[in-house]
């Protein structure tokens, strides 16, 4: 019994990882521009339609295709915030409306380009480590290695670098923060960038394990703004808690109830917390 | 004045007309589903631009709709109510559901309401499904009772065909574009557009807020619920795919683009949306990738919506031909 759950505790690392990643993308984009990016799953999608081109197409090095297209859809991002988003500015309803949007139109590419079967990506590593009668795939474990070091990495970034302070301080008060010299556009630019290359990182990692299809971004995005609510809307550190309370739900739900019912715990969850912790679990108090 | 109230009462009245002889004009090509399925949404479309008068986002639109058609198939098939009463009570099911949900969760602003409301239409779908054995779940419920007028001993009218459909739903419609019309520009219009333009100045007024945005949420998702059993009779079948986020974020792009300002801007946006993604059904797998586009060009250069463009055209005009200005400030 204790094997069992030891691996499904493994499973939930990667699933949980994997639900941060999209996460701290939406929270990205949440907190410095105050938009609701619904078009974070088609280009999650992108990512990982990208990386299938490049690897079984184009016939390119794994660590060279997995690399290009995570810079190629994050410099889409870019593009994407400076001839779409910055027009609409910070109006809810109609950033809401354009995301979804290009998510349809996104979509709708990719199944005329690919057609809408799912496709299988090869996958760079094979094998197992058996750890205390712990069956762990490399595959798993590189995922869970590179996603955290990916984490780890965009924590530092916000924490200590000059712009990660800069980005911190538009989320604080954009007008203030371009009194003092920031240029808050550039800082959305750069957030969007990360939160684009998060996603596609997400898509190039889970790639192997899962097939790609045209709308294997929907889950994702649903469960990246359950993690990112459960965790406390705009914090860093929250979403990293959240895709780990999520993931939790979901892996041993699933195990011990049922899929669908798990799905339906963690909607009720987040409907609950929004209600009497509005905060979440490690939001901070913002007026 | 009068004059002027008078010629608007006729073009009512043309319009009224004209709307009256649109199953003759039109035949085949199943244009007139098509025009039944607008009336149909109208009235979803309006209920939701009611609630987001108050500055409200109810993401949890489309669940009502299931709230609407599904407990009128209930009632209908389960209980043997006919139609008749199975509408009203739908209404009133869902406006129960709303007035209950609505003192909960209207106190959250913003996009934390959008969120709440996400969870509670996706706790909802996902619970339908889960009960599949009554509700049918992705496999749905089919052959939902027809209405039908019947007088003992005389005869039995069934509204089977889509004629006659078309007129119950033009009368259903129209009843509730009167009644929503009303309500907006009476007592409470005038206090849910307080609400949301300064909630806390409407407060320090004597105004109870959250009890004004349960009203405008209840009365919303009553309507809503009412067009849901439309549907569900309409259609003759339903499932939980029916409900699901594409439905949702059609009533809402319909409202967008049509220009939630403005009373009559959803029935503009649902026209527009609805020919739209009927003129393009032939292109398959391009067609989300034509409407999308569009969608997205329309928001970013109209972005109070279609509805918005005559006053925009007009300072356009005026822009062209300042003369006119001059001789109007002349004037007075």
């Amino acid at each position: 019994m204790a094997v069992l759950y030891a691996q499904i505790l493994i499973n939930t690392l990667v699933l949980s990882l994997t639900y941060v990643l999209i996460a701290l993308g939406l929270t990205l984009v949440l907190s410095v521009m105050d938009i609701l990016n619904f078009a974070h799953g088609a280009i999650y999608m992108l990512g990982a339609y990208t990386f299938y081109y490049l690897l079984m197409h184009a016939g390119w090095p794994y660590f060279l295709s997995a690399i290009l297209a995570i810079v190629i859809i994050g410099l889409l991002g870019v593009l994407l915030e400076k001839y779409v988003l910055r027009r609409i500015g910070t109006a809810h309803l109609e950033a809401l409306v354009v995301t979804f949007g290009l998510a349809m139109v996104l979509e709708s590419l990719i199944t005329v380009i690919f057609s809408g079967q799912p496709l299988p990506v090869r996958g760079l590593l094979s094998g197992v480590i058996t750890a205390f009668g712990v069956v762990i795939s490399l595959e798993r474990l590189a995922i869970i290695i590179v996603a955290a070091v990916l984490v780890g990495a965009l924590f530092f970034f916000v924490a200590k670098t000059k712009e990660g302070r800069a980005m911190r301080a538009v989320t604080q008060n954009r007008v203030a923060a371009q009194l003092c010299g920031i240029n808050p556009n550039r800082i959305s630019g750069l957030c969007f960038f990360i939160a684009c290359a998060l996603a596609a990182a997400s898509a190039v990692l889970t790639g192997p394990i899962f097939s790609i299809s045209p709308t294997m971004g929907l889950a994702p995005l649903l469960n990246g703004f359950t993690a990112m609510i459960l965790g406390g809307l705009g914090s860093i550190e929250g979403c990293v808690v959240g895709g780990f309370i999520l993931g939790l739900l979901i892996s041993f739900g699933s195990t011990l109830i049922d899929p669908t019912m798990a799905n339906i715990i963690a909607f009720a969850l987040i409907l609950l917390i929004l209600i009497f912790r509005p905060k979440g679990v490690m939001g901070r108090v913002q007026k | 004045m009068s004059k002027s109230k008078l010629s608007q009462w006729v073009w009512l009245f043309v319009l009224f007309v004209v709307l009256l002889l649109i199953p003759i004009g039109v035949s085949g090509f199943g244009i007139l589903n098509i025009i039944n399925m607008i009336y149909l949404m109208i009235i979803a479309a309006m209920a939701l631009n009611l609630i987001m008068r108050t500055g409200h986002v109810n993401f949890a639109h489309a669940a009502f709709l299931a709230i609407g058609a599904y407990s009128s198939t209930f009632l209908s098939m389960k209980v043997g109510l006919p139609f008749w009463l199975c509408l009203p009570l739908a209404g009133l099911t869902g406006a129960l559901i709303a007035w209950g949900l609505g003192w909960i969760i209207l106190r959250i602003k913003g996009p934390y309401f959008f969120l709440v409301t996400v969870a509670f239409s996706e706790v909802f779908i996902r619970l339908l499904d889960w009960f599949s054995s009554v509700t049918g779940g992705h496999q749905g419920i089919e052959q939902i009772p027809k209405p039908s007028i019947t007088i003992p001993n005389l005869f039995t009218f069934r509204f089977k065909s889509e004629v006659s459909f078309y007129y119950l739903l033009l009368v259903v419609m129209l009843a509730s574009v009167i009644i929503m019309y009303r309500l907006q520009h009476g007592h409470w219009g005038l206090t849910w557009r307080a609400v949301r333009e300064a909630d806390m100045v409407a407060e320090s007024a004597g105004v109870n807020v959250l009890r004004y945005k349960v009203i405008a949420f209840t009365t919303g998702c009553f309507f809503t619920a009412l067009s849901g059993s439309l549907y569900a009779h309409y259609v003759s079948f339903i499932n939980t795919d029916t409900f699901g986020l594409l439905m949702m974020f059609g009533l809402l792009f319909a409202v967008v683009v049509g220009g939630r300002d403005y009373f009559y801007g959803p029935i503009i946006g649902i026209v527009l949306l609805r020919s739209l993604s009927a003129a393009v059904a032939h292109m398959a797998e391009y067609q989300p990738m034509v409407y999308g586009t569009i969608l997205i060009l329309v928001i970013l250069f109209f972005p109070a919506g279609v509805a918005s463009l005559p006053s925009k055209f007009e300072a356009m005009w005026r822009r062209v031909l300042p003369i006119r200005r001059v001789s109007e400030t002349a004037r007075g």
